[in-house]
């Protein structure tokens, strides 16, 4: 492979790690905890398989969108933004399932630490999709290729939605495949309080940052190193961000080190882990 | 799992589909660019890189330059990269096949450096930039590379010709010097190669801006 075909594998690759992998990963999360954890079928269950096919079918060929204004034949972009746009409807049938899942019990999925992280993973996965489709439509593209916001798409695909779908499974499953109890309440809402605060931290700074930078790179009048000044800001706010971040992970190593440690068995006794409401299927006609 | 079998199917279909239709098609557009020989000059078009350019380039790699710098000049009429004067023209995928390894980039925290030699046409600034980024770009956040020189002690000798002329607070300090490893040198002549300056014939008009369609024509 040589010349501009190795930018094009390159971008085919990791559009695919991002969107056919993390992404999805993410959404099974999602798919399996609100119905289990709500006690509540998926609202809208004949139209999930047509959203994943049809999600993972054009995700596969969207990577071009990736290489707007790149020198690689045009037809590679274009033939992205295209699978882009016509991502739109699975997005928004994988959105009516969550929110339809969601309604009317949205107060009891706040009350359920796995349902915020989810709900979190959920946030972050219909705002990747909203980056990438922007992000490949050339208006967009011209101003914020190569900004903050590319860093931004990428992230909330694999932390946004990723991790944070991984934390909540890990609150759910950890506790019952050992038999114990968290040790630490107050570490467990300095995760997820950490998460959000930094997840906020970092889209602000991400997005509004990245959105600056590009304006200010497209007016030629303005020399680099003006730009570089005016970024700084923004990059102590990703970096405070960050920094929030890694406090929540620190509290759930903590946490995690005290569940896992074979030497503690302490707590398997009397442990008491509230089953999840039944769920109803029957009436929907499938199991 | 219900519909494992058909699952993993279908995922292999579509992958097998999209690296065929995606992969394969672009490998077969532009996978064999030859160089382009100039039907007056006779010179082939990219020149290859020279030897050290080429370690310059692994170099290059290995530092993570990529990260904060592209090297692909977007067209005029997309994005001000002309009108920074980071290239005359556009970026052709021709440009690239000298390199065994092409790093376009994705992020512009630093400049566009695919004409930087154009630009900057001196092996000097490129050591003070690498040495001391402040010493010639105030106000810059490029972090220092002062792992790829070495500061030495004069002891009354006379400086190495190849010593970097930084001094004051960026400088080693009075009685020493400042001299560039083999990685630094291979560097700034990958550095000093960078510039797409011959134009060709066979692509100019794919930079040129689509021919407007006529009001109301079919």
């Amino acid at each position: 492979v040589r010349g501009v075909l190795q930018p094009v594998v390159d971008a085919w690759y990791v559009h695919n790690l991002y969107g056919l992998w993390f992404l999805p990963t993410a959404l099974a999360a999602i798919y399996y905890f609100l119905p289990k954890l709500l006690g509540k079928p998926v609202r809208y269950y004949y139209l999930a398989p047509l959203g994943f096919w049809w999600f993972v079918i054009c995700t596969a060929v969207a990577g071009g969108s990736r290489l707007i204004g790149a020198p690689v034949p045009v037809w590679i972009p274009t033939l992205g933004t295209v699978a882009n746009l016509s991502l739109i409807l699975p997005v928004v049938i994988i959105g009516l399932n969550i929110l339809g899942t969601l309604s009317g019990r949205f107060g009891a999925a706040l009350n359920s630490l796995t349902l915020r992280f989810i709900l979190l993973a959920a946030a972050g996965f219909l705002l990747n999709s909203l980056l990438t489709l922007l992000l490949s439509l050339r208006g967009f593209a011209e101003i914020a290729q190569f900004t903050l916001l590319g860093n931004l798409r990428d992230w909330s695909a694999l932390y946004l939605a990723f991790s944070t779908a991984a934390f909540g499974a890990a609150y759910f499953f950890l506790p019952r495949l050992t038999g114990k109890e968290w040790r630490s309440a107050a570490l467990v809402k300095a995760h997820f309080g950490a998460t959000v605060v930094g997840s906020i931290l970092l889209l602000i700074g991400l997005g509004a940052g990245g959105w600056q930078q590009g304006h200010l790179l497209g007016n030629a009048e303005l020399a680099f190193g003006d730009i570089t000044k005016a970024l700084s800001g923004w990059h102590t706010l990703n970096s405070a961000g960050l920094a929030v971040l890694l406090l929540g992970h620190l509290a759930f190593l903590v946490n995690f080190i005290w569940i896992a440690c074979p030497l503690n068995s302490q707590g398997t006794a009397g442990v008491t882990i509230p089953v999840p409401p039944a769920l109803s299927l029957a009436k929907e006609g499938h199991a | 799992m219900k519909n494992g079998l058909v699952l993993f199917l279908g995922v292999f279909a579509t992958l097998a589909l999209s690296w065929a239709g995606l992969l394969l098609a672009a490998h077969k557009q532009i996978g064999a660019l030859p160089q382009f020989k100039d039907p007056v000059e006779q010179t082939l078009n990219p020149a290859p890189l020279t030897g050290i350019a080429d370690q310059g380039r692994l170099v290059y790699q290995d530092l993570g330059c990529a990260t904060c710098h592209t090297q692909q000049v977007r067209f005029a009429g997309f994005g001000s990269d002309i009108a920074r004067k980071w290239g005359e023209r556009g970026s052709f995928a021709r440009d690239y096949i000298r390199e065994k390894t092409v790093l376009i980039g994705s992020s512009r925290l630093g400049p566009d450096l695919r004409n930087v030699a154009t630009r900057i046409p001196e092996a000097e600034f490129f050591h003070k930039l690498l040495y001391a980024p402040e010493s010639v770009a105030p106000g810059t956040n490029m972090p220092a590379h002062k792992f790829l020189y070495e500061t030495r002690p004069l002891a009354g000798n006379q400086a190495s010709y190849k010593a970097v002329k930084v001094s004051g607070k960026h400088g080693p300090g009075e009685g020493f010097e400042v001299v560039p490893t083999p990685r630094a040198e291979a560097l700034v002549a990958y550095l000093m190669s960078l510039k797409d300056t011959y134009n060709y014939p066979t692509e100019e008009k794919l930079n040129a801006p689509a021919p407007h369609a006529k009001e109301g024509g079919h």
